[in-house]
Order: C-alpha cells, then sequence, then structure tokens
C-alpha cells in the first residue's frame, strides 16, 4: 500500500505516485523522472511495445496540455512539464538501446557517460575499422546495398545478444552489446549519407 | 439554504475562434460541438479574406482595400515574420514588392507604410483584428481566446512573431497549431479515417510537408519537413518573369489570374499576356520538383515507405495546379486524395481544435505534434551540439551538461540555434546569453546544465544553471530581430489596446482561471467528503463557496486572489479531516493486506 500525501489544489489526500487527484483532478505536483514508474512498469529490458504505445496515448489523453489549455494557470504549468516528462520517458523506453542504456546507468555503468568513455572495448574498435573501410571502399550502388544490409543483420544480431544479456542478468555481455548497437546506429548514419549522396548524383 | 452550482457549468463558456492566418488568404472559423464548423463570412458571403492590408486614412483589410493599389498596401507579410532585415528571402520580397524597408532599424524589419514604419507583426496584427471583429459581428459577443495556425516548418522567431501579433490584436493564442496537423484533424474527423497520412500543403509562400498516424482520435505527427518560404507566390513571380518585358507588378497580377485560368483551361489570355498551359508548368516545374524533394525525405523520416501510406492528402490553394496532382501522383505511386476544399480545410481543424481546448470538442480528441527543426547550441569550434533533434515530440524538455575549458574561467556564452546542419554559419541563430557567476575552477571542473524546453506551441525557452553554485540564467528565447518586451508594451499603447488593458486584462482572466479552479476543487472535495463535517458545518463551506463565486465577476485581479485564499483557509481544517481519513483507511488497508499476505 503506498503512501498519502495531500493535492495541491484541494488540499485533500492523495495517494503518492498518482498522475492526478481522484477527488478535484488535478494533475499532482510531481512526476516520477524513472520512465518505468512513469509508465507503470516494472524495470525490465522486456517489454511489450504495443500496449507501450496504447499507454502513451492514454496517459496523453489525460496531461496533455491541450486538456487544460483555457484552465488554471498551474495545473496547465504542470500538465505542459508532465507532458514533456512523459514524452522523455516514451522516448527512453520505446527504443531498444535507449532503454538498454536507461537500465546499464542505473546498474551503474558508465561506460556511455563522457567520463566512462575512451574504454571501447577492442573488439569493437576492429569492428568499426573493418566497416569504416569497407563503406570508403564501397563506390557502386550495389556494394553499399549489400553493406546496408550486412548493418541490419549485425543491428539484427545485437538485439538478441541484448535481450539475452538481460534475461540472464548478464551486465557486462549487455554493456558490449548496448556499445555495439550504439556504434552501429552512428554507423548506420554514414552509410545512409553515402547512399545518399550516390543517389543525388546519380 | 444556499444552492451552489458546479462551476464551469452554470457559467456559459467563452468563444474559441480558429484562425487560418495565411500568406494570401485568412479564414476565421468556429465549432460550438467540435463537428460542425461556422466559418465567418462578409456581407457578400465571401469566407476567404485575402491577407491584404492597407494604410489610408483608415486601416482596410482584404476586400475593404481599395482597387488602386500603392505603396501603402501591403500583401504577403506572413513571408516576413520572425525575419531579420538582411535576410536574403527577405531582400527577394523587397525587390518583387518594390517596398521600402528601414535600414536604420537593427535587424528588425520595418515597412514604410501610410507614412509610417511599421513591423510585420503590427501588420499581422491588423489582419487578425479585422478577423476577431468579423468574428465577433457573427457571434454577437466579444472573442479573446483562439488557436491561429502557423506552418509546421516556421521557426522559433516567427511563431513568436505571431503569437506577438494576436497580442497586439486582444487575442489569448491557446495553442498555435501546425497547418498540415490542423488539415489532417479535419480530414480524418470528416472521413473518420484511420492509418498513415501524407499531407502535403502548397499555399501562397509557405510549403510543409507531415506524416501523421491517425488512431482512435489521436492524431500523431511522425516526422515533418517543408520550406518557409516556397509557394504560389514563386510559382507566380517564375510565370511573370516568362511574360517578358512590362512592368514587373503588371505582370505578376497578370501571372494569378493566368495561374488561375490555367487550372481548367489549355490557354489563358490576360491582357496583354497569353499563356499555355506548357509555359506554365515549365515555369513551375522547379518548385514542384523541390516539393517533391522534401517530401521524399520527411517519409524516410517518418520510417514509413511509400505503399504504406493510406492516403495523401494535398492543402492549400496552389495545389489545385493539374501539374502538382499529376506529379505527385507520380512520385509515391498513387492518385492524391481531393476530396476536401484545400481552401478551408486549415480553418476547419483550427476551429475544431479551438473547440477542444474550450471543452466543447471530442473528448477523446488529441494531437500529438513534433519540432520542425532541431535546437542546439554553440560549442568549441563553431560547431553545433544537438540537444533536440527534428522531430521529437513537443512538449519536451531536454538538458545536456557543458564544462569550462580554461582554468578559472567564470563565464560561458551560451548561443542557441535552429537548424539540421553542424556548423553555426549554416544553422539560425536563435539567442545569445551569457552565464556569468561560476566558481573559478581548473578546467573541466565546472559543471552548467544547460536545459531546452520546447511548449505546446513549438516556442522553446532555454535555463542554464551552474551545479555547485547554483547560478542561473534564462532566457525565453526572443531573437535580436524580434521584438522585446519594452517594444510589445510601446506598440500595445499605440494600438486600439492599450498596454495597461492588456496586462490588467492577463493578471484578472488568470487569477479567475485560479478561482475556478479552487472552487471546482472546493465543490469536488465538498461532495466527496462532506459526511465527515456536521451539518452546520457544511452550510458554512457552502456560504463559503457562494461567497468565492462572487469573485469570480470582480476586476480587480488582487481582489480575486484574496476570495481564493479566503476560500482555500475555509476549507484548511476540513482538508485536514479529508487527509487523517485517508490516513486511517490506508493503515487499515495494508493491515488487512498483512493479514491476506499472511
Amino acid at each position: 500500500m503506498s503512501g498519502v500525501t495531500t493535492c495541491w489544489s484541494c488540499q485533500g489526500p492523495l495517494t503518492s505516485g498518482a498522475l492526478f487527484c481522484d477527488t478535484c483532478g488535478a494533475p499532482s505536483a510531481h512526476l516520477s523522472d524513472n520512465p518505468f514508474v512513469v509508465f507503470g512498469l516494472s524495470q525490465s529490458y522486456a517489454l511489450d511495445k504495443q500496449a507501450l504505445e496504447k499507454t502513451y496515448f492514454a496517459l496523453s489523453r489525460q496531461l496533455h496540455p491541450d486538456r487544460f489549455a483555457a484552465k488554471s494557470p498551474k495545473a496547465l504549468m504542470l500538465a505542459l512539464q508532465h507532458t514533456a516528462t512523459l514524452n522523455a520517458a516514451y522516448a527512453t523506453l520505446k527504443d531498444d538501446l535507449n532503454r538498454a542504456i536507461y537500465l546499464l546507468r542505473a546498474q551503474g555503468v558508465n561506460a556511455f557517460d563522457e567520463a566512462g568513455q575512451g574504454s571501447t572495448p577492442p573488439a569493437l574498435m576492429a569492428t568499426s575499422f573493418e566497416l569504416h573501410e569497407a563503406l570508403e571502399d564501397a563506390t557502386t550502388p550495389q556494394a553499399l546495398q549489400s553493406m546496408g544490409q550486412e548493418v541490419t543483420t549485425r543491428v539484427e544480431y545485437c538485439q538478441k545478444r541484448l535481450t539475452q544479456a538481460f534475461a540472464a542478468g548478464d551486465v557486462p555481455a549487455a554493456t558490449l552489446a548496448a556499445l555495439e548497437l550504439k556504434f552501429l546506429q552512428t554507423f548506420r548514419r554514414d552509410w545512409q549519407r553515402k547512399t545518399k549522396q550516390m543517389k543525388d548524383t546519380a | 439554504m444556499l444552492q451552489i452550482s458546479e462551476p464551469g457549468q452554470s457559467k456559459k463558456t467563452r468563444p474559441v475562434i480558429g484562425i487560418d492566418l495565411g500568406t494570401t488568404n485568412s479564414l476565421v472559423a468556429i465549432s460550438s460541438d467540435g463537428k460542425t464548423v461556422r466559418y465567418f463570412t462578409d456581407e457578400q458571403g465571401r469566407v476567404t479574406i485575402p491577407s491584404v492590408v492597407h494604410y489610408g486614412e483608415v486601416v482596410s483589410v482584404g476586400y475593404d482595400v481599395p482597387k488602386v493599389r500603392g505603396i501603402d498596401t501591403v500583401r504577403s507579410v506572413k513571408r516576413l515574420m520572425g525575419r531579420a532585415a538582411d535576410d536574403a528571402d527577405v531582400l527577394a520580397y523587397l525587390t518583387r514588392t518594390g517596398m521600402a524597408v528601414d535600414t536604420e532599424s537593427e535587424g528588425i524589419v520595418r515597412l514604410l507604410l501610410g507614412g509610417k514604419w511599421r513591423t510585420p507583426v503590427e501588420v499581422s496584427a491588423d489582419i487578425l483584428r479585422y478577423l476577431k471583429t468579423r468574428a465577433e459581428a457573427g457571434l454577437g459577443e466579444p472573442v479573446f481566446d483562439a488557436v491561429i495556425t502557423v506552418p509546421a516548418y516556421f521557426n522559433d522567431a516567427a511563431r513568436q512573431a505571431t503569437k506577438d501579433a494576436a497580442r497586439l490584436a486582444g487575442l489569448n493564442v491557446l495553442r498555435l497549431v501546425n497547418e498540415p496537423t490542423a488539415a489532417a484533424l479535419a480530414y480524418g474527423l470528416d472521413k473518420q479515417a484511420e492509418g498513415t497520412f501524407m499531407i502535403y500543403d502548397l499555399g501562397g509562400g509557405t510549403f510543409d510537408v507531415s506524416i501523421l498516424k491517425l488512431t482512435d482520435g489521436v492524431f500523431q505527427v511522425l516526422a515533418t519537413g517543408g520550406d518557409a518560404v516556397l509557394g504560389g507566390d514563386d510559382i507566380d513571380a517564375a510565370i511573370a518573369e516568362a511574360l517578358g518585358e512590362e512592368d514587373l507588378p503588371a505582370r505578376i497580377q497578370a501571372a494569378r489570374v493566368l495561374k488561375e485560368k490555367l487550372t481548367t483551361a489549355d490557354v489563358a489570355e490576360v491582357y496583354p499576356f497569353t499563356l499555355t498551359r506548357a509555359q506554365l508548368e515549365q515555369a513551375a516545374m522547379p518548385y514542384i520538383r523541390r516539393t517533391l524533394l522534401i517530401a521524399e525525405e520527411v517519409l524516410e523520416d517518418s520510417g514509413i515507405s511509400a505503399d504504406e501510406l493510406s492516403g495523401i492528402v494535398l492543402v492549400g490553394g496552389s495545389t489545385r495546379m493539374p501539374l502538382v496532382r499529376r506529379k505527385v501522383a507520380e512520385a509515391f505511386g498513387r492518385e492524391p486524395l481531393v476530396d476536401i476544399d484545400p481552401d478551408k480545410v486549415v480553418a476547419h481543424g483550427a476551429a475544431l481544435q479551438a473547440a477542444a481546448l474550450g471543452g466543447q470538442g471530442r473528448a477523446d480528441m488529441l494531437l500529438l505534434d513534433v519540432t520542425p527543426l532541431s535546437l542546439g547550441l554553440e560549442t568549441m569550434g563553431g560547431l553545433v551540439e544537438k540537444i533536440i533533434p527534428r522531430n521529437t515530440p513537443i512538449p519536451i524538455t531536454r538538458a545536456q551538461e557543458f564544462t569550462t575549458f580554461k582554468d578559472g574561467q567564470t563565464g560561458m556564452d551560451i548561443h542557441v540555434l535552429q537548424g539540421e546542419r553542424e556548423t553555426v554559419e549554416t544553422c539560425r541563430s536563435l539567442a545569445r546569453f551569457r552565464l556569468s557567476g561560476i566558481p573559478p575552477l581548473v578546467a573541466g571542473q565546472a559543471r552548467v546544465m544547460v536545459m531546452f524546453s520546447v511548449d505546446a506551441d513549438g516556442i522553446l525557452t532555454v535555463r542554464a544553471l551552474e551545479q555547485t553554485t547554483g547560478t542561473e540564467q534564462s532566457v525565453q528565447v526572443k531573437p535580436s530581430y524580434g521584438l522585446d518586451e519594452a517594444e510589445m508594451i510601446e506598440m500595445l499603447k499605440s494600438s486600439i489596446t492599450n498596454a495597461r488593458a492588456d496586462v490588467t486584462e492577463r493578471m484578472v482572466r488568470e487569477a479567475r482561471l485560479e478561482l475556478e479552479r479552487a472552487l471546482e476543487a472546493a465543490q469536488a472535495a465538498f461532495n466527496a467528503d462532506k459526511t465527515l463535517l456536521s451539518l452546520d458545518d457544511q452550510q458554512r463551506l457552502l456560504a463559503d463557496m457562494a461567497t468565492a463565486k462572487q469573485a469570480l465577476t470582480l476586476s480587480v485581479p488582487d481582489e480575486i486572489k484574496q476570495a481564493m485564499e479566503t476560500l482555500e483557509d475555509a476549507f484548511r481544517t476540513f482538508a485536514e479531516l479529508r487527509v487523517q481519513e485517508a490516513l486511517k483507511k490506508a493503515v487499515v488497508g495494508k493491515k488487512i493486506q498483512d493479514v491476506a499476505n499472511g
């Protein structure tokens, strides 16, 4: 059973963690910035994305500033802040990499922070070098297309490893897979840029 | 016994109008039920109003503008909104229209109209004032609140300029809605469409394209893009170019008429000019090609392929050109949907959203929009670090930590930019400010948190916070070529709505809304828990509510505030009782749960 706080608007009881006051409907003064808490989910990597979107729409319907446009400025300001928090939480949860990084940070992993950079694993350095060289050498649309397919395969494999590592509670393996996924996403942008250039000059 | 009805139900709600403030034409409409839309017309029954303003003895707008147009008449002023005086697009506009601009004015565009220098914000305010008056005449009551549409690709400065114009016109903007989003809303609700749609919106001066997913009343923008200075005006200019040597304004006027005639005819004549459809299409093709390139990029950004689209909706007068329809069909492999009026659909959507915000629309309807352009900060070496990438759902707040790069550095320049490229010169500068008072530390030790917040209108606020001392600087991003608060007040003073009235009206309005909220909360609490009180106490609270309700008619902000505080004080003991009761229940609940868990 959760605790009881007070509602800023009707001054009455408010279940702590509730988004709204049950009595007067005012948005609560505080909203957790833990995305899992915002969505009422347990803190785990595996999640149902369709259900996530449904919850996102349902919460947006309640919290969006449009619902408070012609109402009390204070309620409107809270709605604005909460919707910003909700949007940020949704962006963290729906993206596999962002969700993984959030969970790993919560475990104390600093490989994704500025302080922890420079600790790129040697295997990933080698992959990076190899892929960038291959991208430079790819001069035909066919070569680029097959590279694109390779990246997709690697991404899928990474996602699989990530899921497995989280399921097994293996933090080092999950960190490795997340670092590689992060690299692949950046690399894919380079690949897209080159593909576009080739298309434009053709 | 005193009766108190639920606040909000007894009083009549204020009307909220929807305005399509277009480059070429503007419209004003209202919806009282969130379904049907009423357009406010003039005596001749005309719905669209040319966005033209003439400054003569009096200020006239739209069809009231004298037929013989001179240098005191201005059209397409939307193209200048939020732009710097030395902007290339502004210069092109001035060349085309032959208008005089104040060269002494730093940054801000000022046009010489009716013997006075006027900013685009003031001209837009005159159009808005006209629309407001038209709505008031139609409704027979004053109007204060509005939803105004803006191009999705409008940047921060142009959005702020639009809100400033509304304020000068005495309108409170409940929301700026992106034009393609408004169109999707009108189309989706009207046709009960579900799925993913492309909205291709080519107006007189702006081009927008948005990809939206429509599910169960939720209108979710997946990606948006466009060109804030590409539209029918440019096509007219290109045709005029092809028409030969005559006087340029005459050629432009002829071009517009010829283009419209060629929607159905193959050859058109406006003395002394003749134009074939083939010639028109040749002149228009470069612009259409550019719109298609943008549309393809936006589609790619959305992660949707052309064959996954449920439809392409054409919006804006320029999409009447057969060439546009043909080229869109070719590019995306499907015939575009043309079963709506491309001129009215944006105002229709604005009216529906206005109804929703005023509490009269469909309760399940929701617009989820995005930022059209990336927002970032200048970092070392003239590079731009993106804080909020384009197509991020709004409202949003993102923070990033920065550090000092010199030992003992006590200040930091924060330069806010908007755009997609990676260097400072290629992005648009929005604002600069300096965070001072950083404690002198070794380079890399100080920690400065910069927070970007974009509200539901797409307007940015930036805060910088030094973490160790808590020194804070905050700016509502007001670009150097926009108007600052002092100038706004100055303009309000010289306008019909004077400054003091504007400021007081705002404060009264906010105090009233807060009192209404407190009354609703009090009534809800009373309804829920009145059994905790003796009948005498119940009577007393009802009387307190009735007294507070009377304060809603007051027009001194402090008096309204005072009434709210008195009401809240009166309810304090009752609130404490309610909390104690809830705590008791929570304890009981816990005990039962403990027993159950065993």
